[in-house]
Parts: structure tokens; sequence; C-alpha cells
């Protein structure tokens, strides 16, 4: 996730977690799809590309993965979740995916420096802020 | 009758049924029949105005009927409709 964030600058870069199941409910692994980014500003804002989107959700469906978190960057400012992120995940007050955690990775120069969690909680988002560290792994050589 | 897939968030509405059957000639007719057999969804899917509310992809076998003809888009009766929340953010 972090890598396709830096790699999206300036741009915002966005995607979703996905989590499988091993069967008789027990969690499965995790897996990170990277999303183009379809909005026309996109050093402010992000759009999941449709049809892109639209596969995602037909290929979890067959390999019964849940989504578990939407993640989004943010160019050159703070990683929190902002009032333009509120609108459009509950429109009307409505969640469009409940259940589900909000990260958003705040980008600097190309470099991930924050990062929070937010969740939907008594009429509204909470937000955490994640320790970057959490994040970050090195591929296995 | 086409055969329309139900995002979760929205399937409390159609008793948790992730496909329903809805008929129509067209894309609005479909949904006008959805929201007669499951009250509430054409709320969830259309303004007060009648358009598609922005939040929703609606895609007619797997093409974006905003990229057709939107709600006047012809359906057959062997057609899928795939309703999925459209994301974005700031």
């Amino acid at each position: 996730m972090i890598h396709h964030l830096e790699a999206a600058w300036p741009h915002e870069g966005c995607g979703v977690i996905l989590q499988g199941e091993h069967g008789e409910g027990e969690e499965g692994p995790w897996r990170v799809v990277p999303l183009p980014n379809v909005s026309p500003t996109p050093r402010i804002a992000y759009a999941f590309a449709p049809d892109a989107w639209l596969r995602v959700c037909l290929e979890a469906e067959i390999r019964r993965e849940t989504l578990v978190s939407v993640f989004h960057s943010h160019i050159d400012t703070a990683a929190t979740f902002s009032a333009e992120d509120r609108r459009q995940a509950a429109p009307g007050g409505v969640l469009l995916l409940p259940g589900v955690s909000y990260e958003v990775i705040s980008i600097h120069g190309g470099r991930a420096t924050s990062a929070s969690s937010s969740q939907w909680m008594d009429g509204d988002f909470q937000g955490v802020p994640i320790p970057l560290p959490d994040f970050r792994f090195e591929k296995p050589l | 009758m086409a055969t329309v897939r139900i995002p979760t968030p929205m399937r409390t509405l159609t008793r948790n049924q992730s496909e329903v059957q809805a008929t129509g000639a067209t894309v609005r007719d479909v949904l006008s029949d959805l929201d007669a057999r499951y009250p509430g969804m054409g709320t969830r899917l259309l303004d007060e105005r009648g358009a598609v509310r922005r939040y929703v992809n609606i895609f007619l076998n797997d093409e974006d009927v905003r990229a057709l003809q939107s709600l006047d888009t012809p359906v057959k009766d062997a057609d899928r409709l795939t309703l999925i929340p459209a994301m974005a953010g700031g």
C-alpha cells in the first residue's frame, strides 16, 4: 500500500484491502489492491476507476474475500479523514460501506510521513493516528 | 427478467439477497420495478430529480451505464445489472 501511494505522488493514490477466509469463518490472508484514481483533480481528490472497482468487487465475491479497508493518500497535507472524505463515505449520513475502515496516508515529496485509520462510530467517523512503521516492510530477498 | 446484483450495504433492503430479479425495457424501468419489489432501493439509487446518484455505479453486463444511454439504456431479459458504490474522497 505504501509503495503504491508513494509511486502515485504527486497524485493521490487509492485502493482497497481485502481479507480472505480459510473456511469455517477463520480469517485468511490480506490482499492489497491498488485502484486507478480517475478524479479530474487527482492532487486533491481520488475516485476509484469504476470498471476496475467492479472487477475487484466481482473477483472478491468469487474468492470469498471481505472488504476491510479503503485507503488513499493526501498530498503534502495531513493524514486526517477530511470533511470531503466524510461526505463521500457517508452521503446524507448513510454509510456506503458499513464495517469498513478508511486509511489515509500523508505523502510529502513522494515519501509517506504519517497515517491515520478512521471508522464509523456513534454517527460519525472517529480517526486514530497509526504509527507509520507498522505499515512498512521489506520484501524478502 | 433481468438479474440485478446487489452490493452488501443495500442487501438489508433485499432481505439479504445478493441477486434479485426485476423487469423492465430500460435501466430506468428495471430500477423502478426493483423499488416496487424492494421499497427503499429507488431513493438509494436515484436522486429527487430521478438521476442516478453520483455515489452509485450501475453496470449493464459490465459496462457503466453512464457510458451507454444512462437510465434510457435498453435492457434485455438475459441482461445483468450490477450496482456498486462509487468510491471517492478528498
